[in-house]
C-alpha cells in the first residue's frame, strides 16, 4: 500500500505540462498507455480539473455573496427609509372605519369593487365606508404574501 | 432494345443497393431504434429525430451526403505527419527512443467546400465551434440564475456535479489496462467523460475539438441519458440519503432584484474568461444570452435566440452529428465502452452532488435537503424536476423545485468550465 503511494507520488510529480504534452504527441492509447508518467499525469489532470472547477465557481459564490449581502442591506435601508415615511404621513390622520391596502393606480375600479366586496362580506350589511384604498409598498413586496405562496404551489403541483 | 438494357443496367449500378453492405444495413437499422426512441419514447426527441435522421442517411450508400474521408485529416492528401525529432526517456537505466510525429489535425477545408455534399457544408458549423455556443445563446437567454443568486452556495453543488466527468475520464483510461479494443488516448477518454456533465452542446463542442470520430457515439449516449435523467437518478438518491434528509424543507429563496440579475452574467463571463479563456465561446455566449433576457431592452433579439435561432440550430446540428455516425466510425467495441462509461458519469455525478448535499445539510444544521445536489448534473430543468419529484415522494408539502434550479444552472456553467480546464489541457 505505501509503496503504492509512493509510486503514485512520484509519478505524479514527474508529471508535468510537458508529460501531459508528450503523451498527447504519441499517435494511439497503447503507446500513450506504455509512457511512464501516465497514470501521473492522467491523475493530476482529473485532480486539477475538478479543483479548478471548484476554484472558479468558489469565487464565484464569494463574488455573488458579496453582491447578495450589498444588495439586502441597500433594500433593508430603503425599506426602514420608507417605513419611517409612511409613519410620518400615517400619524397626523386619524383613524377612519376601514382601512385597506392597496392604491388606485390606473383604472384599477374593479381592484376596488372586489375590496369593498371583501369587506362587506366580513363586516355584514351597511356600516362601513371606504375612504381611501392605498397600496401596501411598492407592489413587489420583499415579503411573499400567503395569496402569493398559494399561487406558487399551484403552479408547481405539476411537476 | 439494347438503349434499354444498357440504360437499365446503369441505373443498377448507380443505385445505392450496389454500395450496400452489411454494416450500412447494421446502422440504418440502428437508426430505426433512435426513431422509436425519440417518437414512440419520446428521448430528447427535438434532437434524437434530426440525429436518427442524420444517420439514416449518410448510411445509405452513395448519396453523397456526407464524406467522412473529408474529415479525416489522414486521408487528407495535403497531409504529411510532421517529424517532430527524436524523444527519449530514461527508464531504469536504459534510455528508449521514440519518434515522434505531430497529431496532424489540419484539415483541407478547400476539399470540403469543392468536394463536399450537403451534410459536410452543414457539418462545419459543428467542425468550427458555431453550433454549439449558439445553441448556449438560446439557453442562456431562456435561463433564469435567480434562484442561484439567491442562494449562490448552489455553485459547489454545480461544481460538485461534475466530478462524474473527471471521475470517467480516469475510468475510461483505466478500461486501457483491459486491453479490449484498441482502448482511448487522452483526448478520447475526456471526451467521452464529458457525458457525465449531461449538457448536449458541451460535449458536441469538446468532442468535435478532441475526438471528432467519436461524435456520433457520444452525442448519442449524451442525450439518451440525459432523457433517462429522471430514470437514472432517484435510485441513487434515495440509495444515499435517509429518509429525515429527504424531508427537510427549505425556506423561501430571497428575490434577486434586477440589478442584481444584470450583473451575474457580466461579472461571470469576465471572472469564468479571465481564468479559463478555453471556456469563454461557451459561457460567455451563455451569459450573452441572458444578459439581453435580463436586460428587457432586447426583446426581438431574445425572441429570436430563444425561438427561430435556436431551432435552426437544433436542426442543423441534429442532422450533421447523426451524419458522422457512419458505419466505420460507430460500429466498433469503443461504441459499447461509451454507453457504458457515459452511464458511470452520470451515476457518479449524481452521488458527487448528493454526497455535497448530505455534506452541506450537516453543516448547516439541517437546514439544506441534499436531493437539491442531484440537479448539478445540468440537464435543465428535468435534473431540478426530479430533485422536486423524490422530495415530494417522501413529504408531498415540500417543494424543491426553485431550489434545486439553483445547483441546476450552476452546473450548466461548471460543465462548461470543466469542458473549459479539458480543452486547456489537451487541446
Amino acid at each position: 500500500m505505501n509503496t503504492a503511494l509512493r509510486m503514485l507520488l512520484e509519478s505524479a510529480e514527474a508529471a508535468s505540462e510537458d508529460a501531459i504534452e508528450r503523451i498527447q504527441g504519441l499517435p494511439d492509447a497503447a503507446s500513450q498507455l506504455a509512457d511512464k508518467d501516465y497514470w501521473g499525469s492522467v491523475g493530476i489532470l482529473a485532480l486539477t480539473g475538478i479543483l479548478v472547477v471548484f476554484l472558479i465557481l468558489a469565487i464565484l459564490i464569494f463574488f455573488f455573496w458579496l453582491m447578495g449581502t450589498i444588495f439586502k442591506s441597500i433594500d433593508k435601508s430603503k425599506a426602514e427609509k420608507k417605513a419611517s415615511e409612511a409613519a410620518k404621513a400615517a400619524a397626523p390622520k386619524p383613524a377612519v372605519e376601514t382601512v385597506v391596502e392597496a392604491a388606485p393606480e390606473d383604472d384599477e375600479e374593479e381592484l376596488i369593487a372586489v375590496i369593498s366586496a371583501a369587506i362587506a362580506a366580513y363586516e355584514g350589511d351597511g356600516g362601513f365606508t371606504i375612504r381611501s384604498v392605498k397600496r401596501h409598498g411598492d407592489g413587489g413586496s420583499r415579503v411573499q404574501s400567503a395569496w402569493r405562496s398559494a399561487g406558487v404551489r399551484g403552479n408547481m403541483s405539476q411537476f | 432494345m439494347e438503349i434499354f438494357s444498357s440504360t437499365f443496367k446503369g441505373l443498377i449500378d448507380t443505385s445505392g443497393f450496389m454500395g450496400l453492405d452489411i454494416k450500412n444495413v447494421i446502422m440504418i437499422l440502428l437508426s430505426f431504434v433512435l426513431f422509436y426512441l425519440a417518437i414512440k419514447k419520446q428521448y430528447e426527441p427535438l434532437l434524437m429525430l434530426p440525429i436518427a435522421f442524420g444517420m439514416l442517411l449518410t448510411n445509405l450508400p452513395l448519396t453523397g451526403l456526407y464524406h467522412a474521408e473529408l474529415w479525416n485529416p489522414s486521408t487528407n492528401p495535403y497531409f504529411a505527419p510532421q517529424y517532430l525529432g527524436t524523444m527519449y526517456a530514461d527508464q531504469s537505466g536504459s534510455q528508449i527512443f521514440q519518434s515522434v510525429f505531430t497529431q496532424q489535425t489540419s484539415l483541407d477545408y478547400g476539399k470540403v467546400l469543392h468536394e463536399g455534399g450537403l451534410l459536410d457544408m452543414l457539418y462545419l458549423g459543428v467542425k468550427l465551434q458555431i453550433y454549439p455556443p449558439l445553441i448556449f445563446l438560446g439557453i442562456g437567454s431562456m435561463t433564469d440564475f435567480g434562484p442561484l443568486i439567491a442562494n449562490p452556495k448552489s455553485f459547489l453543488l454545480g461544481a460538485a456535479a461534475q466530478g462524474g466527468i473527471f471521475f470517467t475520464f480516469l475510468g475510461a483510461c483505466l478500461l486501457n489496462l483491459t486491453g479490449l479494443g484498441d482502448g482511448f488516448t487522452l483526448k478520447e477518454a475526456a471526451s467521452i467523460a464529458i457525458i457525465g456533465g449531461a449538457d448536449g452542446p458541451t460535449a458536441i463542442y469538446l468532442t468535435s475539438k478532441l475526438a471528432p470520430q467519436l461524435l456520433g457515439s457520444i452525442a448519442v449516449a449524451a442525450y439518451s441519458y440525459m432523457a433517462l435523467v429522471p430514470v437514472i437518478q432517484p435510485p441513487i438518491m434515495k440509495l444515499l440519503t435517509t429518509e429525515k434528509e429527504r424531508s427537510v424543507k427549505m425556506g423561501q429563496l430571497r428575490e434577486v432584484s434586477k440589478i442584481e440579475k444584470i450583473v451575474f452574467p457580466i461579472a461571470v463571463t469576465v471572472i469564468v474568461s479571465l481564468i479559463v479563456p478555453s471556456a469563454a465561446p461557451l459561457v460567455g455566449i451563455l451569459m450573452f444570452g441572458n444578459l439581453m433576457k435580463e436586460s428587457g431592452v432586447c426583446d426581438r433579439l431574445v425572441k429570436t435566440a430563444q425561438n427561430e435561432l435556436m431551432n435552426i440550430i437544433t436542426i442543423f446540428l441534429g442532422i450533421t452529428v447523426g451524419a458522422t455516425a457512419v458505419a466505420d466510425n460507430f460500429l466498433s467495441l469503443k461504441t459499447i465502452f461509451i454507453i457504458v462509461l457515459g452511464l458511470i458519469a452520470f451515476c457518479v455525478g449524481t452521488a458527487c452532488g448528493v454526497l455535497l448535499g448530505k455534506l452541506m445539510y450537516v453543516i448547516s444544521g439541517h437546514k439544506i435537503n441534499p436531493l437539491i445536489g442531484s440537479a448539478g448534473v445540468s440537464a435543465v430543468p428535468m435534473a431540478a424536476r426530479v430533485s422536486q419529484k423524490v422530495g415530494a415522494q417522501t413529504n408531498p408539502s415540500n417543494f424543491l423545485l426553485m431550489h434545486a434550479m439553483g445547483p441546476n444552472v450552476a452546473g450548466v456553467i461548471g460543465s462548461a468550465v470543466a469542458a473549459g480546464v479539458l480543452l486547456s489541457v489537451l487541446g
